[in-house]
């Protein structure tokens, strides 16, 4: 990336002509309205994924004493861009939730803050493992910090045993069944999306021994094009059932049957687990898996905002045991305290299975993470020349 | 040369003072502002170009020959063809059907819930819609079910679901109402005396449809088939759920575009199908000029 670049304040933006327009408009409607309500001076502002969120924001508010207000979004990078940079709505939102790779873009330019380390409230941060503060994830090139790890894990995909053949869904399987495999051909789902899909199909072809990809996270030119060939080659052949669109989508495929094997979130397979009343689908362990975790970012309109130390109170809020705990069991997602998860569930007399689970959650994680793993990055610089190349997938 | 000024000074006062003239003008100003002003910055954004997730200003032809050498421009030829032969299986479908309503139904309340039933998938979003025939076609779904149990399959059917078959039958349902409306007004309007005396002439029913009803039909023809191909060229919805993805058309490649923010890329392929558009629309009005234009076209009906 090249160096920081001045963050544009723009001063006839979209937004700034349509803010004075808005301000005499509210001037003028305030004078008539008596007794105009004052915004509440507690609560907290997000915007970001939707898996980022808790089910119940009053657990947050029982703990931390402020109100959260959570505008929930998708993992769409060029939505979040066009909001955060365009929009500009880092002049109403405290924070933002996003997968991480977003700080190499957008940190630089200005419109993350780099982050204060030392900051009172940031109770949990010395103990928190280096190995979540400091991940690439939460870290530019040049080791500036540009946010707070929330949650992580690494996909895979979720697989009906009996039609894979697995008499042991929990023992090492491999990922031949999502691109080669002659029992899941015309029944395998994978995402729409080259900065998921492209980059499974590179890690392969590594795996596999069929090509040397240099990174698969971020492909230029041949590479691109190759994993491209392999993929059209490989949907030509009938691998793949369908390409899929979202969350819903996951969950309706596997649990419908319509394919035994789709790269997806492990919250998916948590859903049909649940539809079924047990244990019916797995989340593969295989050769590698796509390391992600959310970040928690602070705006850099917020620096001089008098609730700073609420928003970091807030980012100390995610690296605690209570968020760990629920995520945990509501997704399968791991936090960078995972200890607290557990003292979490204890303390608050939660059923065995659940701490059970919570336990697992951590041990699958780090049992992942020991394979040599790579962080999926949904920024890569080259990323205009992977969507290009998947185009070719799509058309073929 | 005093005669013809004269001549033209008068023509210029009785245009400025007459009625529709501030109407018509505030009109032209308007659709000029919402739609040929974002046009044409649509067009100049297409000649941009997007590097490392940042726009390059320096005006250039490489986003347009990237759309034509990656063969990204078959999206467009695709979305067309799909949206064309959609099109034309409506107007044979409903064709009939608004000539039935509008000709054949004597009944008023017959009409009255026929045009209600037809009004009703509005009320619904297209996603909603869809949707339900998923389960319904997919390898475990009660169709692939029937056709095996019943032995007319070995196994389960898969082009009924994720292929071109299922996308054209997703959009036939929801675009249906919007070619029957204009056709069946436009058949309400011709006068059943023109119908009569061309049998009275002798015609059979067939020349009368082809050299009567059909002329007069032309308006809510082709008001239907721009009312359909239009739309269905921007569909998305229908598109993603029961093509998913693998029929890639034009709204899923815009989307993809802008996810790497290619806004070059996608005001590149926005441009060439409204060329597209655009001289398919000329081609019909060059085909109607056969029969006097579209003036003419509109002047028979109001005999």
């Amino acid at each position: 990336m090249d160096g920081p670049t001045e963050h544009r304040q723009s001063g006839a933006t979209r937004r700034n002509v349509l803010k004075g327009a808005a301000a005499t408009g509210a001037a003028l409607a305030a004078s008539s309205i008596p007794g105009a309500a004052k915004a509440a001076d507690n609560v907290i502002r997000g915007y970001g994924v939707n898996t980022g969120a808790l089910k119940d924001w009053g657990l947050f508010a029982n703990s931390t004493g402020l109100v959260m207000d959570y505008t929930e979004t998708n993992t769409d990078p060029g939505v979040f861009i066009r909001d955060v940079v365009a929009n500009e709505i880092g002049e109403d939102y405290d924070f933002f939730v996003f997968d991480g790779g977003m700080e190499d873009v957008l940190g630089p330019q200005g419109i993350f803050l780099e982050v204060d380390q030392s900051h009172p409230e940031l109770t949990l941060w010395d103990r928190t493992s280096t190995d979540f503060k400091y991940a690439g994830i939460t870290q530019d090139d040049e080791g500036r910090q540009w946010g707070f790890p929330m949650v992580n894990n690494a996909d895979s995909f979720g697989f009906w045993p009996e039609d894979l053949d697995i008499a042991d869904p929990l023992a090492p399987t491999t990922w031949e069944f999502i691109f080669e495999s002659e029992k899941t051909r015309g029944r395998v789902a994978v995402d729409k999306e080259w900065a998921v899909t492209m980059v499974h199909a590179g890690w392969w072809l590594n795996t596999s021994g069929q090509a040397k990809i240099a990174d698969p996270t971020n492909m230029a030119g041949e590479d691109a094009k190759l994993v491209a060939d392999y993929l059209v080659g490989r949907k030509k052949a009938g691998q793949f059932r369908t390409f899929y669109g979202g969350f819903d989508e996951q969950v309706e495929l596997l649990g419908n049957k319509e394919v035994a094997a789709i790269t997806c979130w492990e919250p998916a397979v948590i859903e049909v687990n649940l539809q079924n009343n047990k244990e019916v689908v797995f989340y593969a362990f295989a050769e590698y898996h796509y390391k992600w975790g959310h970040v928690f970012y602070i705006p850099s309109q917020a620096a001089n905002r008098a609730n700073l130390a609420d928003i970091y109170k807030t980012a100390n809020y995610f690296l605690g045991g209570e968020y760990c705990a629920y995520q945990a069991i509501e997704r399968g997602y791991v936090g960078p305290n995972s200890d607290l998860a557990i003292e979490y569930a204890k303390a608050n007399d939660w059923p065995a299975e659940h701490i059970e689970i919570i336990k697992k959650s951590g041990s699958k994680v780090n049992r992942k993470y020991a394979i040599p793993p790579f962080w999926g990055d949904y920024v890569p610089p080259n990323g205009d020349v992977m969507e290009e190349e998947f185009q070719r997938v799509l058309n073929a | 040369m005093f005669a013809m000024k004269m001549r033209q000074d008068s023509a210029f006062a009785r245009w400025r003072g007459a009625p529709w003239v501030w109407p018509v003008t505030g009109f032209v100003v308007l659709w000029s502002i919402l739609v040929v002003v974002p046009l044409v910055l649509l067009v100049f954004y297409s000649f941009l170009q997007v590097r490392g997730f940042k726009v390059d200003w320096t005006f250039n032809l490489d986003t347009w020959a990237r759309v034509f050498e990656s063969g990204r421009w078959q999206v467009t030829t695709r979305t067309l063809r799909i949206a064309v032969t959609v099109t034309l299986i409506e107007l044979l479908i409903a064709f009939p059907f608004s000539l039935w309503l509008a000709k054949a139904c004597k009944s008023k309340i017959v009409k009255a819930v026929v045009l209600t039933l037809l009004t009703i998938p509005f009320f619904l979003d297209v996603s909603s819609r869809t949707i339900v025939w998923r389960p319904i076609f997919g390898t475990q779904g009660p169709l692939n079910s029937v056709l095996v149990d019943l032995g007319l399959v070995d196994g389960p059917i898969e082009w009924l679901l994720f292929s071109e078959f299922a996308v054209h039958f997703g959009m036939i349902a929801p675009y249906f109402p919007t070619m029957v409306f204009p056709v069946f007004l436009v058949l309400s309007l011709i006068d059943d005396e023109y119908i009569e005396a061309s049998r009275d002439l002798g015609a059979s029913p067939l020349q009368t449809l082809s050299h009567v009803t059909i002329p007069l039909a032309m308006p809510g023809i082709m008001a239907g088939i721009v009312f359909t191909l239009v739309p269905t060229m921007a569909e998305y919805a229908v598109p993603q759920l029961m093509g998913g993805f693998t029929v890639n058309l034009l709204g899923r490649s815009v989307e993809s575009a802008l996810t790497a923010l290619k806004y070059p890329t996608a005001a590149a392929l926005s441009t060439f199908i409204i060329a597209l558009l655009a001289a398919l629309l000329a081609a019909l009005v060059l085909l109607l000029h056969r029969r006097g234009g579209l003036a003419g076209v509109f002047g028979a009906l109001s005999r």
